[in-house]
């Protein structure tokens, strides 16, 4: 007790530096161990693969030198940089809808739900634990030919019989809808995190300041839930544009991603060359994108205060 | 460490067994060491080779018998067979075996690409050629498997590189368009123009792998040899592939896959194996398992030796109780695949099984009637599958 | 009546929300039951028509060994890994959000990069990079444990970040003030205020590598998780089933974690509201 009475009585400005100090020091410690963890396991496989991209590495026996040949044939406009531009459309498209969907969601759990909320986002979380292969099976049971909704149709006679609607499942509108349903809940959880965390008085100060719910949210809730919304992006847009597993079971002919672009080069066709060729394109876009977020990030937090 | 690891890759082409080899044929031993270095053929008949090499093998005792096998789930004791099934006397004699579970021919091949080691693996015959260049491999000494005398002589030479027996054959089947008969009339004789007929636009399903569709294009076309295409030709069959694309619902990537789409009625007509057949008469669909003019295509996977591997003598204890004819029974009764192993009593196997696999009738099981897949060269299969890249890319 | 309104939903507008929570339930849970009803179903496949009960792949689930050990080594990973995430990306958080230190912004960058790497490059390249350094780490368990730690890690940091800079300084800064150190700071502030986040950062990580397939398939060495048993056997349609069976009995048992957890809440606030 006399000790902490002590410290409480120390002058602040020297109490201030020594904290400073400290702190240093503490965040070397705090940072070194996640980082030092993504640079051992992220860090060299990553470089080992971009090494591959230019052949200075290679686990066949043969020549090892530097050529950019499978770089130039890529950016030539070949057929995987077409697949790129419509894979970032696509995850666009999903990014958006997730976003917009979830957020009523994350709004719901944080502010409505009161006491219930934890359980609740438990339940919306559960079903990943399931495997995402066979919950795409039953979603083609669903939307197959002679699925869920296509039955359902038929007994309502809005389709004949013979004329399902084909375009539910293996197609991109598949994919969309399949990705939508997979990164909902995850797009919910940092929207939630951000909501969640809100002081409320400031509602409550809003409303006394006479404002209307509308505008209480959008003045109040809206902005201060922006830092989660932009993570909640970021969550579903960054990895479905490599996304793999959703086209190849859902995609049919025409609903492929550049995912299955790079899976195949490393699989099928062996071709590791190209394989991490196209890994490392994908990687650059996405730090540059990521560079814009964080920028835009940097320029809220600076007209918030 | 490029350099470094381009220096471990040369020492492992040339392994253990290759010196063992070389120091006993001492005539022309610097020639030889050259080409063995080269990766050239070498022209020393198989059953020689191994039998020296089996001699100077350490007996099976003083192995470490920790057996790792890199395998299909589904083929693992004993799930495969069933305690007391025909896996069950390595079990008792050895141990049950380590299984390490692959995903598919390429994870496997990537995996070991990448550095795994175990002792024997499970791919498909026409990777051999992958797995023999990528220096990763030895061939078998068959002397030490008692059943393999039983194998189908085709599937057996099918195992070959460069007269070596680096492939075991094992398990086997028919691929051939199945298709709804209640749904599907085939246009004049069977053949597998099927899988590009117009009148079932949407309906149709090809297998995604970079070889069969140029395959059966080039049977199709009368292709001299469609396991060895010139980049011309493939060219040719991309472009008619390209332009059939359209009329396929999906190209397929398991068979647990196809066989509900089929079941479900989203495709009438598709690729397809022996399993699949029984599957959808299981599921109660009128099926047929068509006899293409064309011939059918066969495939088959077995087992290949890892180099340097510990338990020489254990993984050819395991591998000819795998080849059994007890083994072969199980897998064609409850998996629908066919095995190498001929020594097999038909009386005991479903009647419409053995007509639709021509169990009965080994002619049917040859060319020109079946087309068995074969090992391919790295070079050549890079080929296909970037044709078949653009196909899908299209 | 002042009092009574809430400001942040009107009743009608709790009413929109209520039916959109119970719609995206609908859709989130739609699948799993027909997954439920086809695991009863006498088909090898799931397809309608039904053919008939059966309890069959259960039978069958129950007694494949290997199918079982590798549902526990799948939660044994996903445990392991996402308790290291979550302590990574916590420490990770605090440093991003409260603190100015050189490289920020390149640290951030790295931290959470692994979310656009295709799994597959990582895959080969993890597995390339352990091979050439085996003794060091011998493949199993553990690599897998590593690098599903690499994937969790962003997606933690993204779920703490935004609680960090919503957490107000003062708080803490006011127990400091009133003699707490650092740790104890930590330990009666900041932690209570963020657990719901960690929990969240812990289930989301769980789940990722629960179903992660491409980087365990490949610096696995000896060990199945449950997607590679699930991926493997795919060739053999007749043991689907038994992996719907599985997918089941995860289900039950997470909605027996949902309800224990339900119960636990209204327990300990019947006797809060005791003590109060």
């Amino acid at each position: 007790m006399a000790v902490e009475a002590q410290e409480v009585a120390k002058p602040t400005p020297a109490k201030g530096v020594m904290r400073r100090s400290h702190s240093g020091l503490a965040t070397t410690g705090l940072l070194a161990p996640p980082t030092l963890w993504l640079a051992i396991f992220f860090l060299v496989p990553v470089v080992l693969i971009l090494l591959y991209s230019v052949n200075l590495f290679s686990l066949y026996p043969g020549g090892q030198y530097f050529t950019l040949d499978a770089w130039k044939d890529f950016l030539d406009g070949g057929p995987f940089l077409q697949l790129f531009w419509k894979s970032i459309w696509m995850s666009l498209a999903v990014s958006v809808i997730a976003v917009v969907a979830a957020y009523p969601i994350a709004y719901y759990l944080a502010l409505v739900a009161s006491k219930r909320k934890y359980v609740l986002l438990l339940l919306i979380l559960a079903p990943f634990l399931v495997s995402y292969f066979l919950r795409l099976l039953a979603w083609k049971v669903i939307l197959g030919d002679q699925g869920v909704i296509n039955s359902f149709l038929y007994w309502t006679g809005l389709r004949a019989e013979d004329d399902p609607v084909t375009w539910l499942l293996y197609s991109k509108f598949a994919v969309v809808l399949t990705l939508i349903y997979v990164y909902v809940p995850f797009v919910a959880l940092p929207i939630f995190a951000s909501l969640e965390s809100m002081d409320r008085r400031l509602l409550e100060a809003a409303a006394d300041l006479g404002a209307s719910r509308w505008q209480a949210f959008r003045k109040v809730t809206l902005p201060l839930s922006l830092p989660g919304v932009i993570a909640a992006f970021i969550f579903v847009f960054i990895p479905t544009i490599g996304e793999y597993f959703t086209p190849l079971l859902v995609g049919g002919v025409n609903g492929t991603m550049f995912g299955n672009a790079i899976a195949d080069q490393f699989g099928q066709s062996l071709n590791w060359l190209n394989g991490s060729v196209l890994s490392f394109f994908l990687l650059l876009v996405v730090a540059l994108l990521m560079g814009v977020f964080a920028r835009y990030l940097t320029i809220r937090r600076v007209a918030t205060g | 460490m490029s350099t470094e690891h381009d220096g471990e890759t040369t020492k492992r082409t040339l392994g253990r067994g290759d010196f063992l080899k070389l120091g006993a044929l001492t005539v022309g031993s610097g020639v030889l060491a050259a080409c063995g270095a080269e990766g050239a053929p070498e022209p020393e008949p198989a059953a020689q080779g191994s039998t020296e090499k089996a001699e100077e093998r350490p007996p099976i005792e003083s192995e470490p018998g920790d057996l790792e096998v890199f395998e299909w789930a589904g083929y693992e004791f004993p799930t495969y067979g069933g305690k007391g099934g025909p896996l069950q006397p390595y079990v008792d004699a050895y141990g049950k075996p380590k299984y390490v579970f692959l995903t598919s021919d390429d994870q496997a091949i990537g995996k070991v690409r990448a550095g795994y080691r175990p002792d024997t693996v499970h791919p498909c015959v026409d990777y051999t050629g992958n797995w023999v260049e990528m220096g990763v491999v030895q061939p078998w000494d068959t002397s030490l498997i008692s059943n393999f005398k039983d194998l189908e002589p085709a599937l057996v030479k099918g195992g070959q590189v460069d007269g070596q027996q680096y492939f075991i054959p094992a398990d086997w089947g028919f691929s051939s368009p199945l298709y709804r008969a209640d749904k599907v009339e085939p246009d004049g004789e069977e053949s597998w123009t099927l899988m590009y007929d117009d009148r079932y636009k949407g309906k149709i399903s090809w297998w995604d792998s970079p070889l069969e569709n140029f395959v059966i294009w080039g049977y199709v076309n009368g292709i001299d040899d469609p396991w060895e295409m010139t980049d011309d030709e493939l060219d040719e069959g991309r472009d008619f592939l390209i332009s059939k694309k359209h009329l396929c619902r999906n190209f397929w990537s398991s068979q647990t896959d196809m066989d509900a789409d089929f079941a479900a009625g989203n495709i009438w007509i598709a690729y397809a194996w022996g399993g699949s057949y029984t599957g959808a008469k299981k599921a109660g669909l009128d099926v047929v398992y068509s006899d293409p003019k064309e011939g059918r295509l066969g495939w088959n996977c077995g087992f290949v030796l890892i180099k340097d591997t510990d338990n020489f003598r254990h993984a050819h204890e395991y591998v000819n109780t795998w080849v059994s004819a007890e083994s072969a029974l199980w897998n064609i009764t409850n998996y629908a695949y066919g095995m190498a192993n001929t020594n097999l009593d038909l009386a005991k196997i479903d009647p419409d099984l053995v007509a639709v696999f021509h169990l009965d009738d080994p002619a049917a099981r040859e060319e020109p009637r079946a087309h068995y897949a074969r090992p391919l060269t790295t070079e050549r299969r890079a080929a296909y599958a970037q044709r078949w890249d653009e196909v899908k890319a299209a | 009546m002042a009092q009574t309104m809430d400001i942040a939903v009107s009743k009608n507008g709790k009413r929109v929300l209520n039916v959109w929570f119970a719609v995206l339930v609908l859709f989130l849970y739609a699948p799993l039951g027909l997954l439920l009803l086809f695991s009863f179903n006498d088909n090898n496949l799931p397809v309608f028509p039904l053919k008939g009960f059966t309890t069959s792949a259960y039978e069958q689930f129950a007694a494949n060994a290997e199918l079982k050990a590798s549902v526990v080594t799948s939660a044994k990973v996903a445990a392991i890994s996402s308790l290291i995430a979550v302590l990574l990306g916590l420490l990770a958080a605090i440093v991003l959000v409260r603190r100015h230190v050189f490289g920020k912004s390149v640290a951030s960058a790295l931290l959470l990069s692994p979310l656009v790497v295709p799994y597959i490059a990582l895959a080969i390249g993890l597995l390339v990079f352990f091979s050439q350094v085996p003794e060091w780490f011998p493949l199993g368990m553990r690599t897998i444990v590593m690098g599903h730690v690499v994937l969790s890690i962003p997606y933690t940091i993204l779920i703490l970040v935004p609680r960090f800079e919503r957490l107000d300084v003062r708080i803490e800064e006011a127990a400091r003030d009133l003699g707490a150190g650092a740790f104890q700071t930590f330990r009666l502030i900041t932690l209570p205020l963020i657990l719901p986040a960690l929990v969240s950062a812990f289930i989301v990580a769980f789940v990722l590598s629960f179903d992660e397939i491409i980087i365990a398939s490949f610096v696995n060495g000896d060990i199945t998780t449950f997607p590679i048993y699930l991926f493997s056997q795919l060739r053999f349609p007749t043991l689907l089933p038994q992996v719907i069976a599985v997918a089941c009995v995860v289900m039950a048992a997470s909605a027996l974690i949902l309800v224990g957890a339900e119960i636990g809440r209204r327990i300990l606030e019947r006797r809060l509201g005791a003590e109060l």
